[in-house]
């Protein structure tokens, strides 16, 4: 677990710095070697010093798993959504076209167009939308998180503790990541927008006719 | 000029449902001529304009399009002649209807070497003649029947073809519609264009502008 509010340092400095008398504490760790018997020396804590927080190991670890789960199940899940759309939209673009889009082909091709006039008009078709869209995210994505400075998620990623520095977000852009996704997106759109055109356009065209 | 010579269509070939649709089809449309194809439903009308433009391959013989040869022709050079010497008028107008007139009458020539401005200068004067000057920027969706019906006379004829190809052009205009048609279709004539028109509508049948009738039936010329 990350948290960018923590600070380690030996004992010795941290009273020194905040003036901590050797005789006091924040935190004291109780070791009950019988594992049997931790929640009755808990209830009793408890009890004895109604002040105190007592917390087990046990409780530390499964709110820690909560939240890893909480994290990481968010972004799984968004991410997992975002590609499941983009898959769908692409398998329903190469799985064929409209009866009307084939319509269109016949026509374009009954007025001379060339099978290639045609698959170029698609490809700066697809080539437009997708680049359109590959820059459309990745502004709305800087301004989400530099200009906006990422609400939501940005309590998310910023440690667990009721302590909450404040800072900024510094715009960092990866090329490297930008080029993987738009490798990944912009292509597969256009040969996705290209393919079935392709095979609509090599068929014979007299359909307009009918 | 158009002239098949022996031309014979078989639909899926050497199969269960193979279909022999057109039968040593011989025939010479002059240039200049105003040709009426006639024939009853599913006599291989639309078939022989298919091929004439270039849509389709014939299964043999030889089709001549304005001295030239296309029967065997790859495909990129038949669309090539249909740019250069076809207009075609479809019975259903086949507009794109998400676009408007102007850019309907248009869409033959955007693969062409021609300026934007030439081009809409072209339209302009097209549509002037076929007085839909005012409708350019509708969408076709809506617009008429018989607006249509010009707006698809209009982009068959912005790339200067010397022959129109019309298939049923009157099947979905009433009479009245259908008389200015043929009156359009005379200009067109005297224009020096070489038509020919397939139709079974009666409208066609004694009109003075007609130079010829192709009769076909079953396949075969009668
Ligand atoms: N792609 C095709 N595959 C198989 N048969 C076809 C095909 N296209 C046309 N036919 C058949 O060829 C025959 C002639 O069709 P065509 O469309 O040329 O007739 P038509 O004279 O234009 O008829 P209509 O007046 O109804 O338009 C018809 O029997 C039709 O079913
Ligand atoms: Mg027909």
């Amino acid at each position: 677990m990350e948290t960018n509010d923590v600070i380690l340092m030996p004992e010795k400095y941290v009273r020194e710095i905040f003036d901590i008398n050797e005789s006091w504490a924040t935190d004291i760790v109780v070791k009950v070697p019988n594992s049997e018997e931790i929640n009755i020396v808990k209830q009793k804590l408890q009890y004895m010093y109604p002040d105190c927080r007592i917390i087990s190991r046990s409780d530390i670890e499964a709110s820690y798993q909560n939240l890893f789960d909480y994290k990481s199940g968010l972004f799984l899940a968004l991410l997992i959504t975002s590609f499941v759309a983009f898959f769908i939209l692409v398998y329903d673009k190469t799985s064929g076209l409209s009866a009307e889009d084939k319509r269109e082909i016949g026509i374009l091709k009954a007025v001379g167009w060339k099978t290639e006039n045609i698959l170029q008009m698609e490809f700066i078709e697809g080539g437009l939308i997708s680049l359109f869209s590959f820059f459309l995210g990745t502004g709305l994505a800087l301004f989400y998180v530099y200009f906006l400075q990422a609400p939501i998620l940005r309590d998310l990623f910023t440690g667990v503790s009721k302590l909450k520095p404040s800072f900024n977000l510094i715009p960092v852009i990866d090329f490297q990541v930008l080029f993987l996704i738009f490798v990944l997106t912009v292509p597969v759109y256009i040969m996705a927008t290209i393919i079935p055109s392709w095979r609509a356009a090599i068929i014979d065209a007299d359909e307009v006719m009918r | 000029m158009i002239k098949f010579n022996g031309i014979n269509k078989i639909y899926n070939a050497g199969q269960v449902n193979e279909h022999h649709v057109l039968k040593d089809i011989t025939f010479l449309v002059k240039e200049n001529q105003f040709t009426i194809l006639r024939g009853p439903s599913g006599s291989g009308k639309s078939t022989i304009l298919s091929i004439i433009g270039g849509l389709i391959k014939p299964t043999s013989g030889e089709v001549i399009v304005d001295d030239k040869s296309i029967a065997k022709l790859p495909d990129r050079f038949a669309a090539i002649v249909r740019q250069q010497k076809i207009g075609f008028i479809f019975q259903k107008f086949n507009l794109i209807p998400n676009l408007s007139a102007l850019d309907n009458i248009t869409v033959p020539l955007i693969p062409s070497k021609l300026s934007r401005v030439e081009i809409n200068k072209r339209a302009d004067q097209i549509m002037e003649e076929l007085s839909i000057s005012e409708k350019g920027n509708i969408l076709v969706k809506k617009l008429s029947g018989g607006e249509q019906q010009r707006v698809a006379i209009a982009r068959s004829l912005i790339n200067k073809p010397k022959i129109i190809l019309a298939d049923e052009p009157t099947a979905n205009l009433d009479r009245k519609l259908s008389l200015s048609f043929i009156q359009t279709i005379e200009e067109l004539k005297k224009k020096g264009k070489t038509i020919l028109l397939a139709s079974h509508d009666p409208i066609f049948y004694d009109l003075e502008c007609v130079d010829n009738f192709i009769n076909i039936r079953l396949g075969e010329i009668k």
